[in-house]
């Protein structure tokens, strides 16, 4: 079942230089339990895309479309409303936890407020809960970190505290922006596995925004690949590194060098990502595609459905419109 | 690759740093032993990669083998010459032969100066009788060489991507035919798709320069990629080093091991089947490592006699690991 649909989503930001396009024409959606990726390399909208759902966009941004969770449009929700849902319903761990917590306030305070404000608790329930929670995401000597300061802790620590804080409120939706790119790999493997334990614990869906294509191998269920502010192809983990079909996707994932094999040459795909400020009248990749013609120049492709549940936004897409089988042979 | 001259070497090389002074006499209170006691050899046209976690001393590592931070400790020799005994006029002169990349590309150029300007700048220092004609001349080569476009030359940094700038810094490190360059996470800062351009590049140039290059990066698989040997450090001390084939494919040392199995592969089928040795916990603080080996607080093959000795050496030329429970 979804928890969380996308349709149409627009983000544009007002700027002196003129008007930035995000995030154009969004559409996916979210299952209870379910890991959906979203890949993408800067500037491609994919931060921008979550913080538009929470209500945490600049205010020069500007959003179109709907995004229905449990019925209700998050879209047009006014400040009250979403703070109803966000924290309590739908949780957010950012990139970097000492930006996101409160340098002045000790580890405790930060964790029970939320339950003291979003469920009403005592502040001796809420400490019992929180010190539970920071068990959970395995802290050790949990009780002293109460105590403690977030610049006390560790990276890693810090974004176990930050897990353990949105886990809080049990939200049904988690949203992960780049939770691994600050730390270690080492320590990455730690986190990355830690939501995998407390997703199947909770039931989380989980959101997870990231550039890593390993870890996306790693932890998602699903994966929608991103470029320039749109999506370009959307499916199963497995498919994608099986059989890429968009030529972006194609790249991407043979640009990655190989941790246990010998490459002689990586293959790349030329030239830079695109600026935002001005909307190509075509496809975004187009001036980097291999593939590329003057359709490809003049019309934006619209994602298109093909074999098992998967999507793809391209002109020369020969899987589409071919049975499953045709496209694997 | 013995065959090929030596270019540097270092011997138990340190890097430590004061911190904290007491209040009456201004003595320091810790050492800070951010590298602490490194072997190696540079040779020419080969590639030695280096890699650890985030505190690990592999930045400093590199400063310190450029004279950029005056190494506390150890011998270092460029050529066979003592680096240590140059006087500053004498190195400030060497240093066209070694020069470096930096991680963050927009930082490292001066955003007043036009990227050819940033590209000229050794020039001025270092070939000062060239020119202004000459020097435009090879400016354009070089922007050409590292892929840009030359008509940009008149630009300022900000108004290049940050592979780019990345170009730009390349181009300004070579711009002097040096012999070696250290290059510090020089691809870290940029996107998958950059990043392999860029890779490729420095790839493509060393081979046409016969340059040496010591690459610093935490990312194994750009390591593994572009390296001829590799160095793992943790906490300022080698762990295990060898031919990337040593490392990569038979890696003994149980940190290496985990350190390997840390890493996301980018293909489901792969990372979901294997096992993933987890480290616990986190890097000690380099203020006050743990005695006997530094990697004992988190290793998962410890014994009670790692915290009392130094770990052991064993190994030959193409393979060395520094540990007491695990030999070559």
């Amino acid at each position: 079942m979804s928890i969380l649909t996308l349709n149409n989503m627009n983000v544009r930001f007002k700027t002196d230089d003129g008007l930035v396009h995000a995030v154009s024409d969004l559409s996916y959606s979210i299952n209870a339990g379910e890991t959906l990726g979203i890949v993408g390399e800067s500037g491609s909208g994919k931060s921008q895309s979550v913080f538009a759902l929470m209500g945490l966009i600049a205010d020069n941004g500007v959003i179109s479309g709907e995004a229905i969770f449990q019925g209700q449009n998050l879209l047009t929700m006014t400040n009250r409303q979403l703070n109803q849902v966000r924290a309590s319903k739908i949780g957010m761990i950012f990139q970097d936890p000492m930006n996101s917590l409160n340098p002045f306030m000790k580890i405790g305070i930060q964790l029970t407020e939320v339950l003291q404000k979003h469920k009403g608790l005592s502040k001796k329930e809420a400490t019992v809960q929180s010190i539970a929670m920071l068990d959970a995401v395995r802290i050790p000597s949990a009780v002293q970190r109460m105590k403690q300061y977030p610049h006390e802790l560790s990276g890693g620590m810090r974004q176990r505290v930050m897990i353990a804080m949105t886990l809080l409120c049990k939200p049904q939706l988690l949203i992960a922006d780049e939770p691994t790119t600050a730390l270690d790999v080492t320590v990455q493997a730690q986190i990355l596995m830690l939501l995998k334990e407390l997703q199947q614990e909770f039931n989380t869906a989980i959101l997870l925004i990231t550039h890593d294509m390993g870890v996306v191998a790693q932890v998602c269920d699903r994966v929608l690949v991103m470029y320039g502010g749109r999506k370009m192809e959307e499916a199963n983990v497995l498919d994608l590194f099986a059989q890429p079909a968009h030529p972006y996707t194609q790249g991407l994932l043979s640009a990655i060098p190989s941790i246990t094999n010998d490459v002689d040459k990586l293959l790349t795909i030329p030239g830079n990502p695109p600026s935002a400020l001005f909307a190509p009248r075509g496809c975004p990749f187009e001036p980097r595609c291999q593939k590329a013609d003057q359709s490809c120049a003049e019309q934006i492709p619209t994602a298109e459905p093909f074999a098992s549940s998967r999507m793809i936004a391209c002109h020369h897409n020969e899987f589409v419109n071919c049975h499953p089988q045709e496209a694997k042979a | 690759m013995n065959s090929a001259k030596l270019l540097l070497k270092a011997r138990d090389l340190k890097g430590h740093f004061p911190v904290g002074n007491s209040w009456l006499f201004g003595q320091p209170k810790q050492l800070v032993k951010a590298v602490d006691g490194i072997d190696l050899e540079v040779y020419q046209g080969e590639t030695l990669g280096v890699v650890g976690e985030s505190g690990c001393g592999k930045s400093t590592l590199a400063r310190a083998l450029l004279r950029l931070i005056e190494p506390t400790g150890g011998t270092l020799q460029w050529c066979g010459e003592d680096m240590l005994a140059f006087s500053r006029k004498q190195l400030i002169a060497q240093r066209r032969n070694f020069q470096m990349i930096f991680q963050d590309p927009a930082a490292c150029l001066n955003p007043r100066m036009t990227v050819a300007e940033c590209i000229a700048e050794p020039l001025y220092t270092h070939e000062a009788q060239l020119s202004r004609k000459e020097i435009e001349a090879q400016v354009i080569q070089m922007m050409n060489r590292v892929g840009l476009s030359a008509s940009h030359r008149n630009r300022y940094p900000h108004e290049f991507s940050g592979g780019q700038c990345q170009r730009v810094g390349i181009a300004r490190a070579l711009i002097l035919k040096p012999q070696l360059i250290i290059c510090d996470e020089p691809v870290s800062a940029l996107d998958v798709s950059i990043q392999a351009q860029v890779i490729n590049l420095l790839k493509d140039v060393q081979q046409e320069m016969n340059l040496a290059l010591v690459m610093i990066a935490h990312d194994l698989s750009v390591v593994r990629h572009i390296s001829d040997r590799v160095m793992v450090m943790y906490l300022g001390k080698q762990m295990e080093s060898g031919t990337y084939q040593a490392v990569f494919d038979k890696a003994t040392h149980p940190y290496t091991k985990a350190l390997l199995s840390a890493v996301p592969i980018a293909d489901p089928v792969a990372s979901r089947n294997r096992k993933v040795q987890l480290l616990l916990g986190d890097l000690p603080s380099p203020m006050n490592p743990p005695s006997g080996c530094v990697f004992r607080t988190r290793c998962p093959e410890v014994s009670e006699h790692c915290a009392n000795i130094a770990p052991q050496f064993s190994g030959n030329i193409s393979h060395q690991i520094f540990c007491n429970n695990v030999q070559l």
